[in-house]
């Protein structure tokens, strides 16, 4: 629970901030820290849309495998 | 208040012959309706430049125009071609892209985040089918990519056609690449930021393409170009339904007495001494030497302001390089006193189409040729 407070803070922060691969990094993590499936597919919704920004295929790839996995895809 | 009934009888006058003919009525200069209606019939349906591909010079790079009200991004994709969309999101139309810049990946919308690749294609739709889940029928990606708006480069100029029904640019463009069929494959480098800057005009975007593509002004508005390129050393360039403009037959700047920029290779004697300088219908002004080229895009703010984006291009990546840096910024020095020069002129026309009965006025039959073959073009866009 306090590493997700912590993420949450962290998201927060880089609201305004133009780092993708960051935002995407952050949401990664959040998922793994959630048991609930619906919860992860929420997070790494997120940290696919970040990697799209940032644009580095092998993470695209590797996340949109994972969200088909979950049927998010 | 644009009245069409009068409206229609006064291109009937502009159609006339030259020595027949009045100009334009002042209510194409004055009024807001006369803008929207050049707007639809003239900049949408038509071709028309919007930028320029330079200002899109690396992959990923994009760029967001305002084309008289409709929002447009530039966008060079990862394939290197230079395509245009309307710079909204097909989900709830929101503006895409706010100020020019470079994508590493997709264009993300900052509303809901809809993504799309460079090439338009709709890649990510975040929860559009409930919380985590990013699929739904009702939204086809294949069917939702941005929308294209037609386009065309030619000279590193971006042109559109909003309407989708103007010909094809090739065969829109083939008169004045035929004319200048000299030029043709020859490849042309922008000077870089001395070679770049803007003007802005208070008056209509037509009276800079009038001033522009006629001779008969030049000794009386510039006086140091008349001094080694007379009145009588300039010819008349038109053709109808697509540009006009004037040509010198003494073309020999004299920048510098220690440099000069390299030419244009293997083009024939007659462009030793001889420079073209042409409106191509509707916004861009043009001028071609044997060792540069320059662009004046028309950018219509309103029906009584106009931008001018002056670009100079130069015929070698070494004329862009520091070595010439000097020369260029003489150049550009040089081109602009003489554009400031026309300011006067074109806001003082403007003013007066705000005088109660001046009726477009007559044409010299001899001298004002090409402004009237313009006049005839709008009049005959606008349905006369």
């Amino acid at each position: 629970m306090q590493q997700l407070h912590h993420i949450d803070a962290e998201l927060h922060r880089l609201h305004d901030t133009p780092d993708p691969q960051q935002h995407s990094q952050i949401h990664e993590r959040a998922a793994r820290l959630l048991p609930d499936p619906a919860e992860q597919r929420f997070h790494l919704t997120h940290a696919w849309v970040y990697a799209l920004v940032h644009g580095e295929p092998t993470n695209i790839d590797r996340l949109e495998t994972t969200l088909r996995q979950l049927d998010a895809l | 208040m644009l009245d069409h009934d009068t409206l229609a009888r006064d291109l009937v006058a502009v159609r006339q012959p030259v020595g027949q003919a009045h100009g334009l009525p002042s209510s194409l200069y004055t009024t807001p309706e006369a803008l929207a209606l050049e707007r639809q019939h003239i900049f949408h349906n038509g071709w028309a430049c919007i930028g320029f591909a330079k200002d899109v010079a690396e992959q990923g790079d994009a760029h967001p125009i305002d084309f008289l009200g409709a929002p447009l991004l530039m966008v060079r994709d990862k394939s290197d071609n230079v395509t245009v969309f309307e710079n909204v999101c097909r989900h709830r139309g929101m503006i895409l892209v706010e100020q020019p810049r470079k994508f590493g990946g997709v264009i993300r919308c900052p509303y809901h985040s809809w993504c799309y690749s460079l090439d338009g294609r709709l890649r990510a739709t975040p929860h559009v089918g409930g919380p985590g889940i990013n699929v739904h029928e009702a939204v086809d990606p294949t069917t939702t990519g941005l929308t294209p708006v037609r386009s065309a480069v030619w000279m590193d100029m971006v042109f559109v056609n909003i309407s989708g029904t103007a010909a094809p640019f090739d065969d829109w463009l083939a008169p004045l690449t035929d004319m200048w069929a000299d030029f043709a494959g020859k490849p042309v480098y922008h000077g870089g930021a001395d070679s770049s800057f803007t003007l802005r005009l208070n008056c209509n975007w037509k009276l800079a393409v009038e001033n522009y593509c006629e001779s008969y002004h030049l000794p009386w508005v510039h006086p140091g170009l008349n001094a080694y390129s007379r009145l009588e050393d300039h010819y008349h360039i038109e053709h109808s339904g697509a540009f006009s403009g004037q040509g010198t037959r003494v073309y020999d700047p004299k920048l510098s007495e220690a440099q000069s920029f390299p030419n244009f290779d293997g083009l024939p004697a007659k462009w030793d001494t001889s420079a073209e300088y042409v409106s191509l219908f509707p916004n861009v002004m043009l001028g071609i030497h044997r060792d540069h080229f320059f662009v004046i895009r028309l950018e219509p703010v309103s029906c009584e302001q106009t931008i001018e984006h002056v670009e100079i291009y130069y015929t070698s990546p070494e004329a862009t390089g520091p070595d010439y840096a000097d020369l260029r910024t003489l150049n550009a020095a040089t081109w602009k006193s003489i554009f400031v020069e026309d300011i006067a002129v074109v806001e003082g026309m403007q003013r007066g189409r705000h005088a109660p009965h001046f009726d477009g006025g007559v044409f010299s039959a001899v001298m004002d040729s090409p402004t009237h073959l313009f006049h005839d073009w709008i009049a005959s866009r606008l349905g006369a």
